[in-house]
Order: structure tokens, then C-alpha cells, then sequence
């Protein structure tokens, strides 16, 4: 029997998944602008952050709502909850995409990014892949309450890790050589840096999305470990 | 963080822990019949002693009847007929040698409209230890008044004016005489069927509030229709539907996860 409010509690799902597809379309545009090198992409992106910032407001506050409200019980208040935690992470997925646009327009503006050939980004552009996937993934097994769709999201973070962590190391090696490339050097390591808290909050949606379905709690079960679980550093 | 007793997963659980396992009433396959239709059909449920449990389900699915088996009320029904096993600290209480009023003592009952008796409030209270022979002296009788009236919260409201009738109280502080009433005899058990149906959100809060302090000494179970009272006080939540007990878990798991999906369709307003 559907209730007469379930358009509600429906409002809230559309929402997320349409804030997630912005924190999609921003990570796919990324990793264009790694590609294309081009400032209009970097605009784009951090103007498209104020949508997924607005949506973040509607959906946490349509949230507060239906708890005062409706009540919620069982997998409805479990929606919730996953609601204002999971905007939480794609608004973040906004910030870091954005940061990145802003770092690359520096980088253009001073002409510094250190050759025009993908290879000078090392694993950037394969992490941006592999965190994208993970974060579209994460976002189907919303849709399709999914379960085993989310440990496989949870699992390959491991993959973004490991590059970020190559990453820092391989920038780290060319600044005692490349001296005068120091600063793009920093703003590199940064990016990739946010490339893998991408790939972290596409973990954590996956996570939620696992509570949501079952009622299962992920986090801190040993399912799926950390970073710093793992001792990975940078 | 706690475990749920029946799995080893974690759940976030909200409501206060469940500290005492013990039993104290145990039904097994109990049935009730009224005439030739069945109203409940082999129940079996462990209820624990110093907890709170509740009893929800639609209208008609028998959570009332099975309370009222629990201090056996339905023998006051003529076509009732109750078969299994009902032990109260070990004793079947269905034993043709246990006195249901003696029971009765033990096990108290508050309904869900305030019936205090058509006299004054300090008869009210005094009238089942009299007729259980609780007390003789009228200093004893004084003591038993004032210690149930407090207990339940009302002492303070009534003191001044304990020769007027009950029944002129508001209904929220008939509804605490009425539970001060059932204390009077020292029960053990406390079945209280939706005792806060007919009150006002502030009188209900102050018998929730109540039933929160006397489950530190007393077993309580509770027939509500509200979700919320049930996730407020309970400790523990059954839920039936056409004469089956469907689902019983602590009261965090069954409105967080609950196993069935009648429990989840019920719970979540998705029935019928």
C-alpha cells in the first residue's frame, strides 16, 4: 500500500541521486580537464559546485522534515539517516572537484604544469578513472539497493590508495631534480590528493548505501578497511 | 554500541539497554479461543522481569487477548477457552489450585478508559488491600494510601483532598489513581492495556514517565496502538497480527530492522 505522503520520502531519493549525478558529471569533468587542459572546464566545475552545495541544503533540511513529521521507522528512518550522511559526501565530492579546477586554472594561469603530456600527472588520470567508476557504482547500488555493488565500490579503493600513494612518491623524487617545478609539484600532489577523498566518500556512500538496504554497519566492522587501517600514508 | 541478542550484528540502537534477562512470565503455544473462533494461536514469549515490554499490532490481531490471558481476565468470559502454558515464575498460573483473584493481586491490571471506583480517592486505593487483607489498622491503611498514591505520581495532587470522589480527577490523574490503585496490593506484574489512549500528549507523557520509574521494580507489558509510546518505554516489542506473534525483538531492532516484513509494512504505516 503506498502512503500518502510517500512522495516525500520519494522527493528525498530523486534529490540524492540528483546531487550525485552532479558530483558525477563534476568527477567526469575532471578528468576531462586533465585531458582537454581547458580553463572552461575548471569554470564550469566550481560553478556547478554551488548547485551540489544548494542541493545539500534542500536535502538535509526535506530530512529534518520528514523525521519531525512522518516518524520514520525500520528502512525509512534507515533513508534518512543515510540521506544526511551521503550529502555529506557528495557535497565534498563538489569541494574536491572543485579544488582541483581551481588548482589546474593556477596551474594554467602560470603556464607551470610541467609538460602537456598526460604521463607528467603520473596515476592522476588512472585514480580519477577508477574513483569515478566507484562513485557511479555507488550511486547505482542506491538505485538498485544493491548490496554486492557496494562491497565491490569499497573494495577498489584500495586501488586509489595505492596510486595516491605512488603519486606523492613519484612527485616527491622529481622535486629534488625539478627544483623550479616545485609549486605545480605541490599543487599535483594535492590534486591527487583529492582525487583519493573522492574515491574515500564514494567508499563511505557505499557504506551507507549497505546500512540503508540492510541495516548492516560497515563502518568500523573490519568490512572494508581504512587507510589508516591499512597503514597507507599521503 | 550494542549487540542485538539475537545475531552478532551491530545495530544502532537508541533505546536504553535491557538490563535484566530474567524471566518473569513464560507462555507456551498458548492458544485462546472465543467460541469456535481462534483468537490467538500458539504463542510462546519469554517476558523479563524489571523490563518493559510491549504488545503492538492492528486492531483485532489479539495483543489484548493475550494480555488479559496473563492474569487470566478471560476466565470472566464465558466462551473464552485458553490452552498451553502460562508459568508465572515457574508456576502455571492456569493450575486449578491458584486463586485467580490472589492472581490477580500479583499480576495488576490498568485499562485503557480510567475506571476509579465511584468513591473517594482514598477508598479507591484502600479497597484492594482490604479486601486482601493487607492491612487492619487505619495508620496501616494511611501508609499503604500514601505510599501507592506517591509511587504513582500523584501524591502530591491529591493529598489535600483525599475524601473526594476519584472520579472527579482529571483524566490523566484518574488514569495514575488507577495505577496507584493496582500498586496497592504489591503486584509483581503490571499489564497495563493502552493505558494512555484516552489522555491528553501531557498526561500521557507523566504515565510514560511512570511506567519509565516502576520498571525498576515491576514487570510491565504494555498493549499500545502508538509506535512512539512503544519506542519511548519499551525494552522489548512484540508484534502480532491475526492471532500470530509475528516478531518479538528488543524495541530498537524492530523499528530499525525488523526481520518480517509484516512487522516492517505494519510498523512503517505500508498496511493493508
Amino acid at each position: 500500500m503506498e502512503r500518502y505522503y510517500e512522495a516525500e520520502l520519494k522527493g528525498i531519493q530523486q534529490d540524492i541521486i540528483l546531487m550525485a549525478e552532479k558530483a558525477i558529471f563534476n568527477t567526469r569533468r575532471v578528468l576531462e580537464l586533465f585531458e582537454k587542459r581547458d580553463r572552461d572546464i575548471c569554470r564550469q566545475i566550481i560553478a556547478e559546485d554551488e548547485e551540489i552545495d544548494q542541493l545539500e541544503l534542500k536535502i538535509d533540511q526535506a530530512a529534518v522534515q520528514y523525521m519531525t513529521l512522518y516518524q520514520p521507522v525500520s528502512v525509512d528512518v534507515r533513508l534518512i539517516a543515510m540521506a544526511i550522511k551521503t550529502t555529506h559526501d557528495i557535497e565534498r565530492i563538489g569541494d574536491e572537484a572543485s579544488s582541483i579546477a581551481k588548482r589546474m586554472l593556477r596551474l594554467f594561469e602560470r603556464d607551470e604544469l610541467p609538460g602537456d603530456n598526460r604521463s607528467e600527472m603520473l596515476g592522476i588520470p588512472e585514480a580519477t578513472s577508477i574513483a569515478l567508476a566507484m562513485l557511479k557504482d555507488a550511486v547505482d547500488a542506491f538505485i538498485e539497493k544493491d548490496v554486492a555493488k557496494c562491497h565491490s565500490v569499497v573494495d577498489r579503493d584500495a586501488e586509489v590508495d595505492s596510486l595516491n600513494h605512488e603519486n606523492f612518491e613519484g612527485f616527491l623524487e622529481r622535486l629534488t631534480s625539478e627544483r623550479d617545478n616545485a609549486e605545480a609539484l605541490m599543487e599535483l600532489v594535492l590534486i591527487s590528493k583529492s582525487i583519493e577523498r573522492i574515491a574515500d566518500h564514494a567508499k563511505n556512500i557505499a557504506r551507507e548505501v549497505v546500512y540503508y538496504v540492510t541495516g548492516e554497519e560497515l563502518r568500523h566492522s573490519g568490512k572494508g578497511p581504512s587507510r589508516s587501517e591499512r597503514g597507507v600514508q599521503g | 554500541m550494542v549487540t542485538d541478542s539475537s545475531s552478532t550484528q551491530p545495530i544502532r540502537e537508541t533505546a536504553r539497554p535491557v538490563h535484566q534477562e530474567r524471566t518473569k512470565i513464560s507462555t507456551h503455544e498458548v492458544d485462546v479461543f472465543y467460541g469456535a473462533a481462534q483468537a490467538i494461536r500458539k504463542v510462546s514469549i519469554d517476558l523479563y522481569e524489571k523490563a518493559v515490554t510491549a504488545f503492538i499490532g492492528p486492531s483485532g490481531c489479539g495483543k489484548s487477548t493475550f494480555l488479559r490471558c496473563l492474569n487470566r481476565m478471560n476466565d470472566t468470559i464465558d466462551v473464552a477457552r485458553v490452552e498451553g502454558t502460562i508459568l508465572l515464575d515457574g508456576q502455571d498460573i492456569y493450575d486449578p489450585k491458584v486463586d485467580p483473584v490472589q492472581l490477580r493481586a500479583r499480576v495488576g491490571m490498568v485499562f485503557q478508559k480510567p475506571n476509579p471506583f465511584p468513591k473517594s480517592i482514598y477508598d479507591n486505593i484502600a479497597y484492594g488491600p482490604r479486601i486482601h487483607g493487607l492491612a487492619t489498622r487505619k495508620s496501616d491503611f494511611d501508609d499503604i494510601v500514601e505510599w501507592s498514591l506517591r509511587k504513582a505520581a500523584i501524591w502530591d495532587e491529591v493529598k489535600d483532598r483525599l475524601d473526594q470522589p476519584g472520579t472527579g480527577l482529571s483524566g490523566g490523574q484518574q488514569q495514575r489513581l488507577c495505577i496507584a490503585r493496582a500498586l496497592a496490593v504489591q503486584p509483581e506484574v503490571l499489564l497495563m492495556d493502552e493505558p494512555c489512549s484516552a489522555l491528553d500528549p501531557i498526561a500521557t507523557a507523566k504515565v510514560e514517565e511512570l511506567i519509565a520509574e516502576m520498571k525498576m521494580e515491576y514487570t510491565i507489558v504494555i498493549v499500545t496502538h502508538n509506535m512512539q509510546q512503544a519506542g519511548r518505554v519499551a525494552d522489548r516489542t512484540a508484534f502480532f497480527y491475526l492471532g500470530d506473534l509475528i516478531e518479538y525483538e528488543t524495541t530498537a531492532k524492530l523499528f530499525m530492522n525488523p526481520r518480517e516484513e509484516q512487522t516492517e509494512a505494519y510498523i512503517s504505516g505500508r498496511f493493508g
